[in-house]
């Protein structure tokens, strides 16, 4: 009898879990279903509620590669999790097939065109950031900086949204075509999947460490939009910081800080890794140890962003209220609140993977550290309503520390299960849904 | 001390520090025209020779003609629209580089630039009507009623002329450039070193606000179906969208890789016309639906900085500036 109860009880949050992805989905189809569409065929601004992504079913011969590769990989991968395998061996080898699954996924639709579709048609891609590069081309970096809030509004909707770095970044290396960009964008998201292996291995035991960086491997939204959106470079930035703030060196601190400042010259939310990496700290070490991170954390934020000002005229608070108007003048002005406080962490828990989300809320029923600190940045965001929708790819930085936090309770025996599931479901929203970015 | 708790207070202090100094007060230089490459392909339609370095042109429904502004000797040419003869030339004291119709029929508002005045060519007869001094370097025009709105670029002003004498300077951002008018209430004036478009109650003069207006933005339209105005960014190489009213904002815009330059607006049939400067390439804008789209390109003559259409007839009129020539284009339906 008390085995029943305990199971039970330690079914009871990843149920409820999946009845809440349930519910956003349900009151999501409902209200599609019924009410006067305002934006993307729906009344809640998105095609399918809580997912932006449209019903287009296409199987095409890429599909069936697709299958292969990631059935060999669902088989071959926890043989790379073998402790034989040296850490290095492992994290060049879950590297390699993360890039290769994700390269592969993608041409299940499109061909190899796929994989720069997203930023190259139409006219160099419509809301992507090379067609803002004429502007910075033109003006001169610092003076593009300097006028960078004025600009903002006219620029494709992404650049429009974020902080100048990609811009900055792409006009530094010189990329200007579709290749570079998706290059670029596809390398950085996968080098996420070792950054999450170093990740665990500070907060985890080594055997979890791995498992979180495979369950990255086939996380659904990394695979999908680790190719097609700029997101997955805003990942890899953030897991940088991420890694840094977690270590526990003497100059691993201010590196961290340093990283995190400079990632969210990218995109301001990855400000949020500070925010999970201070709960960390509180709930491993205490509350001075958060107060600490924190101050560093400040302390690099004020000095980049006070140096880029001085260097190039930047204004950080004009742009960060340019792209709040833009924001709620947009999209975002047509999707309710109360929906999103639920649909916007849905979103981003069914494309991280619903059996990531089914670990992961274990973990947070056990008080487990690295989930407690992702549900709260995840419910701060949520309450905060900055990010309404998009948020498969918008909290795509966010998909490493939910496999970190569900890794340890995946049993080793039931790991291949596990990474089929995700398999399946990248394949299955890849062969049916048009995925948008 | 753990975590080197002084050193983050330090860092602050010092951002705190440079942060003080910032912003530079320079503009950036009014972003020009792509140069020309020599045509590879044959200009759509038909070509012209129109007179030395034209630029500005403008097409009169009512009469038929087309107005185009000659360089050295600075010069109006007024042409045919149908047989694309020049019927007469009119001697300018500068030359302008853009033209608008007060309305059909005429006059031909000429800012004649070196010179500070606005001139006003009748039609079909191309006699200087009206002679008015206006601010320095007046770069654009255009017509609200028996008003005219000039954009003095070297003046940062817009002068309001009536019954042939300027009776207000209105404060602009820094060298305003292109101005249009949407109906009778509101006009548009971008500002090509501020890159600003800045919006005035017509009636009252009075300004209604601005909105940042791109990296480098050259000409300005307006749309009177959809009430909003059109921008060139030619620097940022997109066509922006501009809600005009109270408080007016960039709200959309179109990537034109090449980058943008002349603009021409015709409202009934939902076109806009852009000239593409570093490809000699003219592309339409279709303005139906949600999202504006570049149906097609023609190729044209070198050097395309300015575009007309007939709107009676929707016949578009290039100038190419490098040539001396004007292409006349009957689009595809």
């Amino acid at each position: 009898m008390e085995a029943w109860t305990a199971r039970h009880r330690d079914l009871a949050a990843p149920a409820a879990a999946m009845a809440a992805l349930a519910l956003a989905a349900a009151v999501g189809w409902v209200l599609t279903a019924t009410l006067e569409p305002r934006a993307f065929d729906s009344w809640l601004g998105v095609p399918n509620p809580p997912l932006f992504l449209t019903w287009s079913p296409n199987l095409e011969l890429g599909a069936a590669a697709a299958a292969v590769a990631l059935a060999a990989g669902v088989v071959s991968a926890p043989l790379l999790a073998d402790q034989r395998v040296g850490p290095v061996r492992f994290a060049v080898g879950a590297f390699a097939l993360g890039l290769a699954l994700r390269l592969v996924l993608a041409t299940a639709r499109g061909g190899v065109d796929a994989w720069t579709a997203p930023f190259g048609a139409p006219l160099r891609g419509g809301n992507e950031y090379l067609p803002a590069l004429p502007g910075v081309e033109g003006l001169g970096l610092a003076a593009y900086l300097d006028r960078f809030a004025e600009i903002m509004p006219t620029l494709p909707v992404h650049p429009s949204a974020h902080p100048p770095g990609t811009i900055v970044l792409l006009h530094l290396l010189g990329i200007d075509g579709a290749g570079g960009m998706a290059a670029l964008t596809i390398v950085s998201g996968a080098t996420t999947v070792p950054l999450t292996y170093a990740l665990g291995r500070l907060l985890l035991a080594e055997r979890h460490a791995r498992v979180a960086a495979l369950l990255l491997v086939f996380s659904p939204a990394a695979l999908i939009y680790g190719v097609t959106s700029a997101d997955a470079m805003f990942a890899m930035l953030g897991l940088i910081a991420a890694v840094a703030l977690a270590a526990s060196g003497r100059l691993a601190r201010p590196l961290g800080a340093a990283a995190l400042a400079l990632a969210s010259l990218f995109s301001w939310a990855l400000l949020a890794v500070g925010a999970w990496a201070a709960a960390l700290a509180w709930l491993r070490h205490g509350p001075g140890s958060a107060l600490r991170l924190a101050t560093w954390c400040a302390a690099a934020l004020v000095a980049v962003y006070g140096l880029l000002a001085a260097l190039t005229g930047f204004d950080p608070i004009g742009a960060l209220g340019t792209a709040g108007e833009l924001y709620r003048r947009g999209l975002s002005d047509v999707r309710p609140y109360w929906y999103w406080i639920l649909g916007s962490p849905a979103a981003f828990l069914i494309s991280t993977g619903l059996a990531i989300t089914w670990f992961a809320a274990k973990a947070l029923a056990a008080r487990q550290a690295p989930a407690l600190a992702l549900a709260g940045i995840i419910a701060v965001a949520a309450v905060l309503g900055f990010s309404k929708a998009e948020t498969e790819r918008i909290w795509l930085f966010m998909g490493p520390l939910a496999c970190v936090a569900a890794a340890p309770f995946v049993a080793d025996r039931r790991l291949r299960l596990v990474l089929g599931l995700l398999a399946a479901q990248a394949l299955a929203t890849e062969l049916l849904f048009f995925t948008v970015w | 001390m753990r975590d080197g708790a002084l050193a983050a207070p330090s860092l602050i202090a010092l951002a705190c520090l440079v942060g003080a100094c910032g912003s530079s007060d320079e503009l950036p230089p009014p972003a020009e025209p792509a140069v020309s490459p020599p045509v590879s392909v044959a200009p759509a339609g038909r070509v012209v020779d129109v007179g030395h370095m034209p630029e500005g042109v403008v097409a009169d429904p009512a009469t038929g003609l087309v107005a185009v502004g000659l360089r050295d000797p600075n010069r109006l040419a007024l042409v045919d629209g149908r047989s694309g003869e020049v019927v007469r030339r009119t001697p300018l004291p500068e030359a302008p580089r853009h033209l608008q119709l007060a309305a059909p029929g005429g006059p031909v508002l000429v800012p004649a630039e070196g010179a500070d005045v606005l001139l006003e060519v009748s039609l079909p007869d191309g006699r200087i009507v009206a002679r008015t001094p206006v601010g320095a370097f007046p770069h654009d025009a255009t017509a609200v009623g028996d008003r005219r709105f000039v954009a003095d670029e070297f003046g940062d002003a817009v002068s309001v002329v009536e019954d042939g004498r300027a009776i207000a300077t209105l404060d602009a951002p820094v060298q305003p450039g292109g101005v249009a008018a949407l109906g009778r209430e509101t006009v548009g004036v971008v500002a090509v070193r501020g890159n600003v478009l800045r919006v005035y109650d017509a009636r009252t003069l009075r300004p209604l606000g601005d909105a940042g207006a791109g990296a480098g933005p050259t000409h300005i339209v307006a749309d009177p179906v959809a009430e909003r105005f059109f921008i060139a960014d030619t620097r940022g190489e997109a066509l922006l969208f501009s809600i005009a009213g109270e408080r007016p904002e960039i709200f959309d815009r179109l990537n034109l890789p090449g980058p943008p330059y002349g603009l021409a607006i015709d409202p009934r049939r939902r076109r806009i016309w852009v000239t593409l400067p570093a490809s000699n390439e003219l592309a339409e804008v279709e303005l139906e639906g949600n999202e504006p789209t570049v149906v097609r390109t023609y190729p044209t003559v070198r050097q395309p900085n300015s575009v007309a259409v007939d709107p009676r007839t929707g016949t578009l009129f290039v100038a190419g500036r490098a040539g001396g020539e004007l292409e006349i284009i009957r689009p595809d339906p």
